[in-house]
């Protein structure tokens, strides 16, 4: 499965870049996310809650950064295993642009695959669910920024 | 009662974790949690039934690398969703969320296929018979790979009982005395520790015909821990780890006289099997090249078949097994001679067809075609649909733009060769039992074999009583498939009466019991044609099928409801296969269709207008003269829907289509073939 985007971040890069690298902040952002724990500046290890279709599990697995140019791009990757419900694994590039006052460009392009019993119900559901949990991420992300409600 | 309504004593229930890729090894496999887990007995790995034996298999074919038979996968998975572990659980639901507790860490590995068997058959005539032939058509099949998909899905039941130290198998099969012979081979242990019982097979088309590892973890579990054990499968795992059928590619190429006689044949078959073989894993790419030319003379052929192992689920025989992938090449390849050449497809056929005098011929591939009018199937065909009309009807519905087609699909259908056994008792209050050693999937085989006795007996049908599948109480047979419980089956009933008639003559006193093992003297080969009419919604891509008129020779016929029920499932099977059905796989060997959302199977609604016909040439290979019918509507259907198919968008230049025929399929040709034109 392939799936791309961009969005503004209401933030300078630097800012934006520290976020994309801040365990906290990521736990907060993905949804379904029990745990993000950082083992080095690349390593991270993640337990993400899931419902695809009829499959619903929790997932572990190691994340890896890579290729990273900061405060401009880097390469996210991992396999996340289900237990009996399955597998997935895949990797984003993430690009970052300054806009100036506008914000920070940020476009990704994601690449992943999927894994027994997923692949067997949800297949159809895959695409549609990554798509709004990526939504569902960049909304989280994005008000990380925001000013607190005047 | 099904198998997986049998009451065993405080059973154990199995929960297999399964490989989530196809071709990887094993570096990790934690089972302890599971083993902690409420409920759970025990947790077993490859390395618990490394020692035991293999599974036979058919040597149809010869053999140049036989896939190792695991019942738990050993350091290697070979195959998706492979088992790799199995947790027995106090009840079903524990054993199944302790199998979540199980880690497997599978690293996946490259794998490419590897040819398992391979055959010739060729009398090194045809390159010359293609350089003279004043054509020369071809043609590929990409058979879709079909989930049998019965009703009731594999179940096992296993009674232990410690005072004889021997186990009661409920399984649901169709071949009860070769569960039991193979279990021992494989367990080790005596036959006589083990009794098997197929209670009511909800189904099972070629399935159910062989042990799947599944089925020897759960006896070799009930002996190990001296318990009662049992497995139902879910149906995802039927999905994911039963056998498959069809899947078969053919490529062939038909040379011929510009008077339509046929010059030649060149076939190249290949048949996918998975990381193990069941009993019959060669029949299927046997079947598909031995069953050409069909009931053609041809008189040049080159016909080569191979059995190639991927790291997809396994597959083995369903209904049909190769037949329908022999006569869909053989009828395709027809269909497009007929084209070229501009002959009727029908007297193309009619003209090439062995005639009955010529009965019985001999193949180059192996076969005896022991007997019949194959021609007369064409004749009772084109009367019944009044053909010349039917013509002149499609030549005006194109007329007016419409996509109508019609198809023809001659068809041959090889039933079982070998024996099969009967004991008869005639008791001194007149009732009779019959005991046989063949089986029943539900084809109603106790109807027919009480009325063979009845008339041979001469004795009213409700004296008789039916014995099957019990090892117990019925002699050593074996079983249902191949189209053969009738032909052979019915044969040992025959004569078993026949002998109990003759000992009353010589006034033997009652009771009489008579044992027989009948042998045939060969296969007998049933045949037929059958006509599709279908129109395709330009729009659309829809196909509805107008109509289906069969015509069938399955020679004696004992029971015409029972011959008329297997021709309508049948044919209902054959036009999943040609409309619907599809096992698919992604890039990586990840299964997509795991379930009845992703896989469409045939309703009722679906099923057009059938119209039956037949005749009967009895087969002079058995003893009631009866030939092979479980099988003819999977083989005459697909045949005759996808010439069908093609000859209602012949119009827009299709000449070639893959089934199944879905409607996005059927809208894509429509569309490329328009802007090819514009």
């Amino acid at each position: 499965m392939e799936m791309s985007g961009e969005h503004i971040i209401p933030a300078n890069r630097e800012a934006v870049w520290a976020a994309l690298n801040d365990a906290g902040v990521l736990q907060a952002c993905i949804p379904g996310c029990e745990e993000v724990v950082k083992s080095s500046d690349t390593e991270l290890s993640a337990k993400v809650r899931l419902k695809i279709g009829p499959v619903k599990a929790r997932f572990s697995g190691d994340v890896t950064l890579s290729d990273i140019v900061a405060p401009e791009t880097y390469v996210i990757s991992g396999k996340g295993n289900g237990g009996v419900a399955g597998f997935a694994k895949g990797g984003a590039r993430v690009h970052l642009e300054d806009l100036g006052d506008e914000g920070t460009k940020l476009t990704y392009e994601v690449e992943a695959a999927i894994g027994g019993k997923l692949a067997q119900l949800g297949q159809r559901l895959i695409k549609s669910t990554s798509e709004k949990l990526a939504a569902q991420f960049f909304d989280s992300f994005a008000a990380q920024f925001e000013p607190e409600a005047a | 009662m099904f198998t997986d309504d049998v009451k065993l004593t405080n059973p154990l229930h199995v929960a297999f974790v399964r490989s989530q890729i196809a071709s990887g090894e094993i570096v990790e496999l934690e089972t302890e949690d599971a083993l902690e887990a409420e409920g759970v007995a025990a947790v077993h790995t490859g390395a618990d039934v490394a020692d035991l034996g293999s599974l036979s298999v058919n040597p149809v074919l010869p053999i140049k690398h036989l896939p190792p038979f695991s019942v738990l996968a050993q350091a290697t998975v070979r195959g998706l969703g492979q088992p790799v572990a199995a947790v027995l659980g106090e009840t079903a639901l524990q054993a199944a969320d302790a199998a979540e507790l199980v880690y497997a860490e599978i690293e996946p590995t490259e794998s490419s296929p590897i040819l398992v068997a391979e055959k010739n058959w060729s009398n090194a005539q045809y390159e010359e018979a293609a350089a003279k032939a004043d054509h020369v058509v071809s043609c590929t099949i990409q058979h879709p790979r079909l989930a049998p998909s019965p009703m009731e899905p594999r179940s096992i039941a296993a009674a232990y009982d410690a005072e004889t130290d021997c186990v009661t198998v409920w399984h649901s099969t169709q071949t009860p005395h070769r569960t039991r012979s193979e279990l021992a081979a494989i367990l080790g242990i005596e036959a006589k520790r083990i009794r098997v019982i197929a209670p009511h097979v909800g189904g099972a088309f070629g399935m159910k015909a062989s042990l799947y590892p599944e089925d020897v973890f759960v006896v070799w579990a009930a002996l190990k821990h001296k318990r009662d054990v049992k497995w139902t499968a879910t149906r995802s795992e039927e999905f994911l780890s039963a056998t498959h059928g069809r899947g078969i590619k053919s490529e062939g190429e038909l040379a011929l006289s510009s008077d339509g006689t046929f010059l030649g044949l060149k076939a190249m078959v290949e048949g996918p099997v998975g990381a193990w073989l069941p009993n019959s894993g060669l029949i299927t790419a046997w079947n598909a090249a031995r069953v050409l030319p069909s009931g053609y003379a041809v008189p040049a052929q080159d016909i080569t078949t191979q059995a190639v192992m991927n790291n997809l689920g396994p597959t083995g025989i369903y209904r049909g097994a190769g037949r329908p992938e022999a006569n869909c090449l053989m009828e395709r390849l027809i269909d497009k001679a007929a084209a070229v050449s501009g002959i009727d497809p029908v007297e193309l056929r009619r003209k090439n067809l062995i005639p009955a005098t010529a009965l019985p011929h001999n193949t180059l591939t192996g076969n005896t075609l022991d007997s019949g009018d194959y021609a007369k199937a064409l004749d009772v065909l084109c009367e019944a649909v009044d053909y010349p009309a039917l013509l002149a009807e499609q030549t005006r519905c194109r007329a007016e733009g419409q996509l109508v087609g019609i198809g023809i699909g001659f068809y041959l259908e090889p039933s079982g060769n070998g024996w099969e056994t009967a004991r008869v008792t005639l008791n001194e209050d007149g009732s009779v039992v019959v005991a046989s050693g063949s089986s029943s999937q539900g084809h109603g085989r106790e109807t027919a074999f009480a009325q063979i006795a009845a008339d041979a007996l001469n004795i009213d049908i409700d004296q008789i009583s039916v014995l099957l599948a019990d090892t117990a109480k019925t002699p050593e047979g074996i079983g249902a498939l191949a189209s053969r419980s009738t032909a052979i089956g019915g044969s040992a009933v025959l004569k078993a009466c026949e002998e109990i008639t003759s000992r009353l003559e010589a006034s033997e006193a009652l009771p009489i019991t008579a044992d027989v093992r009948y042998e045939n003297k060969g296969q007998a080969w049933g045949y037929g044609a059958y006509l599709a009419q279908v129109s395709i919604c330009r729009s659309t891509g829809e196909l509805s099928v107008e109509r289906i008129t069969c015509v069938d020779d399955t020679g004696t016929i004992v029971n015409p409801k029972l011959v008329e029920g297997q021709i309508l499932g049948g044919l209902a099977q054959g036009l999943g296969e040609a409309l619907m059905e599809s096992i698919v796989y992604d890039e990586d060997g990840q299964l997509l269709t795991g379930s009845f959302m992703d896989y469409a199977m045939p309703r009722a609604a679906d099923i057009p207008t059938i119209d039956i016909h037949k005749f009967e040439t009895p087969s002079p290979m058995n003893a009631l003269g009866a030939k092979g019918v479980g099988e003819a509507g999977t083989i005459g259907a697909p045949a005759a829907i996808l010439n069908a198919a093609v000859d209602a968008l012949r119009p827009l230049g299709v000449t070639d289509l893959t089934m199944p025929l879905t409607s996005q399929s059927l809208w894509r040709a429509i569309r490329s073939a328009e802007q090819g034109k514009s």
